[in-house]
């Protein structure tokens, strides 16, 4: 559950995904075509910020983390479904 | 401004009237690399063993040693990597002139054929040629179009492929420059209706003019020279006071800005004037008292390509503050910043302008991460909360005093020169020696008479900078009455707007 995990874990995670889109240019595209995109990225963004000490969190800024974290885990997966499906039509 | 060969009268003296001090103060330059400098290798009074130490850069002066240039001929391979150097030898003969025409490499025989000892005859044949070769040497075509003396059949040839495009302009407009032309071949030009490129950009900024004995002054005044010159030069040792000393007894134009007396009076000449001013010690001399007036300061102002200094003066400064600012470096006492020793530079990337550059001005994040700038999305985001407060109270985020810092460093990667925010003061650090209100009545009109003689030269950087400076000088509180009488009959009316405001 990820309401459990601790924030820095939550950020951890949301920054090993945007460590991903240079690579995985259809994940980067799957988030930014998601009907809430720009929620999705600001929260990568404070990820990111939030551990360079950027910026300080209150809880809405906490809960906005976490249920972007949700989110884009769920877009990961859904992609990660269509690319096997792709790969089982392949072969 | 450029000057060819010269005589610099103050070396002569030197040389005549010092000897051993002469051979040391040129020893010392003449052991560095800064020999090859336009300064030493044009000079009349460098002797051969100075010259000769410049190498090919040498070859300009008729006092390179013969037998040396006569064996640098022997390489042809040499010739042709230095050809241009080849024929700015002013003592070159017909022997050496027929041997170059047989010579390998198209460009040099081109250019022997062009001497005055040539063959014009062969040199038409030689033209046609390459050009119907598509030569990749057009600029020697040009150059030869623009410089050399045409017979009558060479002109007609070339006025007939004036289209003939070399890198920098048409063989048409090379010859509407040719100063040997004789009337009935300028007509034939004028008439066909070539136009002239325009080329008053470059005869602003020609070669600076230096004088090897002004290199004894260099170092007492701590002068710039620009970041190539400036690093040869540091190469010299220390130059004797006492050759400094000399020069100023013998009126040097340079020690007119030094409260010293000369024995002999000093000359003012447009040469001397143009490097006072490139050296930028008129602006020392009068910039540095008349900032201690509240309404006068020194101004860097940049913009694309452009990093100006000037000074904010109701006056003196409207045309810099009101003019175009790409093209205000042409006016009367302004430079390009070059972080100068006697000035204090900084530069700082404002967290405005920061924001700006990381937001694409107020892109949504979605539309920067799309234009691949993903590796800055946390500095983005702080931009984009800088611009829209509203965006960090929806999120549920501050910025720390540390998080702006952090994202004016990632706008540095992508800032341009005129991005920053730029501003110059004097350097406390430096001890400015000059100053106007030090300077001994005598040598104040010395002064003046040195910017009258560039305040008469007509549509250059020299007249616009001497209209400056002799205008600092009408509101200057030091300048003598009788100065100031001269100065209103001059009849400027920038100058007498500056007297009125006294």
């Amino acid at each position: 559950m990820i309401v459990s995990l601790s924030i820095s874990t939550v950020c951890d995670q949301l920054i090993e995904i945007k460590d991903q889109f240079e690579e995985n240019e259809e994940l980067l595209e799957a988030i930014t075509g998601s009907d809430n995109a720009e929620d999705l990225l600001v929260a990568i963004g404070m990820a990111i910020a939030y551990t360079e000490g950027a910026i300080t969190l209150n809880k809405i800024g906490e809960s906005h983390l976490k249920t972007s974290l949700e989110e884009i885990n769920q877009i990961a997966e859904e992609f990660a479904d269509i690319e096997e499906e792709d790969e089982d039509e392949d072969e | 401004m450029s000057r060819g060969l010269y005589s610099d009268p103050y070396l002569k003296a030197l040389i005549e009237q010092e000897p051993k001090l002469a051979k040391e103060f040129l020893e010392a330059i003449s052991n560095t690399e800064y020999v090859g400098e336009p300064e030493i290798v044009s000079c009349l009074e460098a002797p051969d063993w100075v010259v000769e130490k410049a190498g090919v850069k040498g070859f300009m002066n008729p006092n390179f040693p013969s037998k040396k240039y006569e064996k640098f001929l022997e390489d042809e391979d040499l010739v042709s990597k230095n050809f241009w150097s080849i024929f700015e030898y002013p003592n070159l003969n017909k022997k050496q002139i027929r041997k170059l025409i047989k010579n390998k490499d198209e460009k040099v025989r081109a250019l022997a054929l062009a001497h005055p000892l040539g063959d014009p005859v062969e040199l038409l044949k030689q033209l046609k040629e390459m050009i119907s070769n598509q030569t990749h040497a057009s600029y020697v075509i040009i150059y030869i179009a623009q410089n050399i003396f045409l017979s009558d059949e060479v002109f007609v040839y070339l006025f007939s492929v004036a289209d003939y495009e070399g890198s920098s302009k048409t063989v048409g407009q090379a010859l509407l420059l040719n100063p040997t032309l004789s009337a009935e071949q300028k007509a034939a030009l004028v008439l066909s209706g070539i136009q002239s490129k325009d080329e008053s950009a470059r005869d602003y900024w020609g070669e600076d003019v230096h004088f090897v004995s002004s290199l004894a002054y260099f170092q007492s005044l701590r002068v710039n020279l620009g970041h190539y010159k400036g690093q040869k030069f540091q190469t010299i040792p220390r130059i004797k006071e006492s050759i400094g000393e000399f020069f100023t007894e013998q009126g040097h134009h340079l020690s007119v800005v030094l409260p010293q007396t000369s024995k002999v009076a000093i000359q003012p000449t447009v040469y001397g004037l143009h490097e006072l001013i490139s050296l930028l010690l008129f602006h020392r001399l009068f910039w540095t008292d008349l900032c201690e007036r509240d309404d006068f300061e020194i101004y860097r102002r940049n913009a694309y390509r452009v990093d100006d200094v000037f000074i904010s003066h109701p006056i003196l400064g409207r045309e810099f503050e009101e003019g175009d600012v790409e093209e205000a470096t042409r006016l009367g006492g302004v430079f390009i910043f070059d972080n100068q020793n006697w000035l204090m530079g900084e530069e700082e990337l404002s967290v405005d302008r920061a924001a700006v550059l990381l937001t694409s001005h107020g892109e949504p994040m979605v539309t920067i991460v799309e234009d691949g700038n993903y590796e800055s999305i946390g500095q983005a985001l702080i931009a984009l909360s800088y611009e829209d407060p509203g965006i960090g109270k929806k999120y549920g985020f501050e910025v720390t005093d540390s998080g702006y810092n952090w994202m004016v460093d990632a706008a540095l990667e992508i800032a341009e020169p005129d991005d920053w925010d730029v501003s110059a003061d004097f350097n406390s650090y430096f001890g400015e020696t000059l100053s106007w209100a030090k300077l001994p009545d005598a040598k104040k009109e010395t002064i003046f008479e040195f910017l009258k003689l560039g305040y008469r030269e007509k549509h250059s950087k020299l007249r616009s900078d001497s209209v400056h400076f002799l205008g600092c000088m009408a509101l200057h509180e030091d300048t003598p009455k009788p100065l100031l009488k001269k100065l209103a009959e001059l009849g400027d009316p920038l100058i007498d707007e500056v007297l009125a405001s006294r």
